[in-house]
């Protein structure tokens, strides 16, 4: 066993890593798509969670607040696929303790959230800190959304980004608080937008037509309504600096 | 500026506007198909259902028997598969229904169609399907927008008769479409279509691989190609093959065969040609009327179809390709009909004649590169030998073999006057060009010698060699003489 795979195991069962934040430094977003009159704005200084929230740490939610199992979630809150790869309310395989949670819906992950004083990032904190719109990152991250799932493992286990965060992109999808507003038409044939939305000519509207990752992340989050769940669609959590969530 | 139309233009306009084929100056006017099944009033909930069964292609679905319209449900899976591209070559593709293309759907006109499309949970991305036929806001892409372990459901009328492609249509919309999520929908013209022995549906698309055509491995989508339009490659049913080798269509001698084709894309245009037959009937675009006959390669446009008919007369492979053929021969765009059955020489005999061609005059000395190559001739006889080279090649076409050239047009050589007074004036002319009268041998020529370009090697071997050929007789021409004249 080299170095390397010793030094990922050590930090992949480290205990450091879970529910570890990082800080993300107040920050410009540039959107990738706008709206007429829409204008880069400023996000940070917060805590995001360095990695995503695992069956575990669900887990312990879960416990807190049984209304949240599988067999006592309302079907307004979360469709028949919520936790779906658990054994039962409270039980799954030992083995994946530490991968992230998916099947879990927007409505139990704010609520996830909200329990530990946090809240769900927002579009423009999530795409900052995954520092996604970086053409050179968007190209590695096209290679993963282009393939189907692959089998989910710990989180943490891979190098941190420029901020210290871990697995934004390469393991599952994750909820953003304002998913709905990602307004990519069904017919999402050019960028976002409310006019021309059935005109390739719409992707004049995006920054850079080329992000294609991009295109497909924002594709991805406007296929959704708030109580879906899928098996590759996870989340993590923020805090204001001044402690108050929103 | 004053823009005006320029007088022919604006007669064009005009007579463009009276012969106008329909009128069509109101609503009521307009003569549809689409306009009377819209209008038809059929009550949608009291029609017959029926469920759409999926055939994989190259296989079309039978032909339609009813003759009243009826609700038919389609129900499609998106899954994204890892399958053969080509010989130890992988791809990821993002199908309908696993295959690409996928099944092809056959409603006939005026049916009210339930379209359900599923996005197995596997899956990473969002998909939904644009359905050419489709008459409504994203040919269905709006209503069928589903997310990975969802499933969607709308319903249309089938308005329009004729072939579609339907295709995904999430952005970015050309790569779901270059991962091969197309295929077609047929709507049969309420009369049907005419019978024929076989149905066959083939669909052309490129792949944009990261590896170039042949690079063995799992291959991924390259966007820059893409967006370059460059595809490593182009085939028929989404792999290099598909309907090759033992799985090619068949058909035997006399039969009639029709091909429903469809090209995805998503950026070429096909050339749809079989090598050594001829469409009878093409249903140009997709259309429904068969409207030419006797087609030897029929425009397939990107995201459109056509349906070709052909009686196959005689035994053979029939080799389909896209006639673009840097496709067929270097990027996998080639697949095959097989026809058996007995030869019939009234109609071709194969080859009855295989004998050596002698051609009269095969003596003559070709040019031959190292010719030139050799080293610079330095006495009499190499640069006479030369120059008669470099005549032949650059001048005898106008001044003639013999050297007489062409009355009025261009000068002799052959005793010329003009051309032994003045050695170093014929090296100029040579080397620069000439333009303008002379007179040659009390003759007046007006006409223009271009400047050809000779190396001063050949300049003085051709100089040597005019002024010693024809009945002339001259001094050689040196290297150096020709190097002094600028």
């Amino acid at each position: 066993m080299n170095v390397a795979v010793i030094l990922s195991l050590l930090l992949a069962f480290s205990p450091i890593t879970f529910g570890a934040e990082a800080q993300l430094p107040e920050s410009i977003y540039s959107p990738q798509f706008r709206d007429p009159g829409e204008v880069d704005s400023s996000v940070g200084p917060l805590m995001i969670d360095k990695t995503p929230v695992t069956n575990q740490e669900f887990l312990a939610f879960i416990k807190a607040s049984p209304e949240y199992s599988r067999s006592k979630i309302a079907p307004l809150f979360a469709d028949s696929g919520y936790l779906t790869h658990w054994a039962g309310d409270t039980k799954f395989s030992k083995s994946e303790s530490h991968f992230p949670v998916t099947h879990v819906s927007w409505f139990v992950a704010r609520k996830f959230c909200a329990a530990q004083g946090k809240r769900l990032p927002t579009i423009a904190e999530w795409e900052v800190a995954s520092d996604a719109q970086n053409p050179a990152s968007d190209a590695k991250i096209l290679a993963w959304y282009s393939k189907p799932n692959a089998r989910l493992r710990n989180v943490g286990a891979r190098p941190a980004n420029k901020f210290g965060v871990m697995d934004m992109h390469g393991l599952v999808w994750e909820w953003v608080d304002n998913f709905s507003e990602s307004i990519m038409s069904g017919d999402s044939r050019g960028g976002s937008s409310t006019e021309s939305l059935y005109c390739a000519g719409a992707a004049l509207k995006a920054k850079d037509p080329k992000l294609y990752a991009t295109f497909m992340r924002f594709a991805f989050r406007s296929s959704l309504t708030a109580k879906y769940t899928s098996a590759n669609l996870g989340f993590r959590c923020v805090r204001d600096m001044n402690g108050d969530s929103k | 500026m004053k823009k005006t139309l320029p007088f022919p233009i604006a007669i064009i306009v005009m007579t463009l506007g009276l012969t106008s084929c329909f009128d069509r100056s109101t609503p009521e006017k307009w003569e549809s198909t689409s306009a009377k099944i819209a209008d038809d009033n059929v009550d949608i909930n009291s029609l017959p259902k029926e469920t759409f069964k999926l055939v994989p292609p190259p296989q079309a679905p039978p032909p339609i028997t009813r003759k009243t319209p009826a609700r038919v449900a389609i129900d499609v899976e998106v899954r994204e598969v890892i399958k053969q591209l080509s010989d130890g070559v992988d791809y990821t593709y993002w199908t309908f229904g696993g295959t690409v293309p996928g099944p092809m759907f056959r409603v006939r006109e005026g049916d009210y169609v339930d379209f359900t499309l599923a996005n197995h949970p596997s899956n990473k991305l969002p998909h939904n399907i644009d359905l050419h036929a489709v008459t409504g806001q994203g040919g269905g892409a709006e209503g069928s927008f589903t997310a990975p372990g969802h499933k969607s459901t709308f319903s249309f009328r089938a308005l329009n008769p004729g072939l579609f492609v339907y295709h995904c249509a999430t952005a970015p919309v050309g790569m779901h479409v270059g991962n091969g999520m197309y295929g077609l929908i047929l709507v049969e013209p309420k009369e049907g279509l005419p019978k024929v022995d076989h149905e066959y549906y083939v669909v052309q698309g490129e792949f944009y691989t990261k590896g170039k055509f042949g690079e063995r491995g799992l291959q991924s989508f390259d966007m820059e190609k893409a967006i370059r339009e460059q595809p490593e490659y182009v085939v028929f049913n989404g792999a290099v093959g598909a309907i090759a080798g033992d799985k090619s269509l068949t058909a035997s001698a006399g039969q009639t065969v029709r091909i429903f084709v469809g090209n995805g894309g998503p950026g070429l245009i096909s050339s749809f040609h079989v090598i050594g037959e001829i469409f009878d009937h093409v249903y140009q675009e997709g259309g429904s009327l068969p409207n030419q006959k006797n087609v030897q390669t029929t425009i397939v446009p990107a995201g459109g179809a056509a349906m070709v008919e052909l009686k196959v007369d005689i035994p053979g492979n029939l080799i389909l390709v896209d006639h673009s053929l840097f496709r067929a021969f270097n990027k996998g765009a080639i697949g095959m009909l097989k026809v058996d059955g007995k030869p019939n020489p009234r109609i071709y005999t194969g080859k009855t004649v295989d004998a050596i061609y002698l051609p009269e005059g095969q003596a003559i000395q070709a040019i031959s590169m190292d010719q030139k190559s050799a080293p610079a001739p330095t006495n009499f006889e190499g640069r006479m030998k030369a120059g008669a080279i470099v005549y032949n090649t650059n001048c005898a076409a106008c001044h003639q073999p013999n050297g007489q050239g062409i009355p009025d047009a261009f000068p002799p050589l052959a005793k010329s006057d003009f051309l032994m007074a003045d050695k170093n004036r014929s090296i100029k002319i040579v080397k620069n060009g000439l333009e303008g009268a002379i007179t040659v041998n009390g003759k007046t020529y007006s006409s223009v010698m271009p400047s050809l370009g000779l190396s001063d090697d050949d300049v003085a071997s051709v100089l040597t060699y005019v002024r010693n050929s024809f009945g002339n007789k001259g001094e050689a021409v040196t290297l150096d003489e020709v190097k002094r004249i600028k």
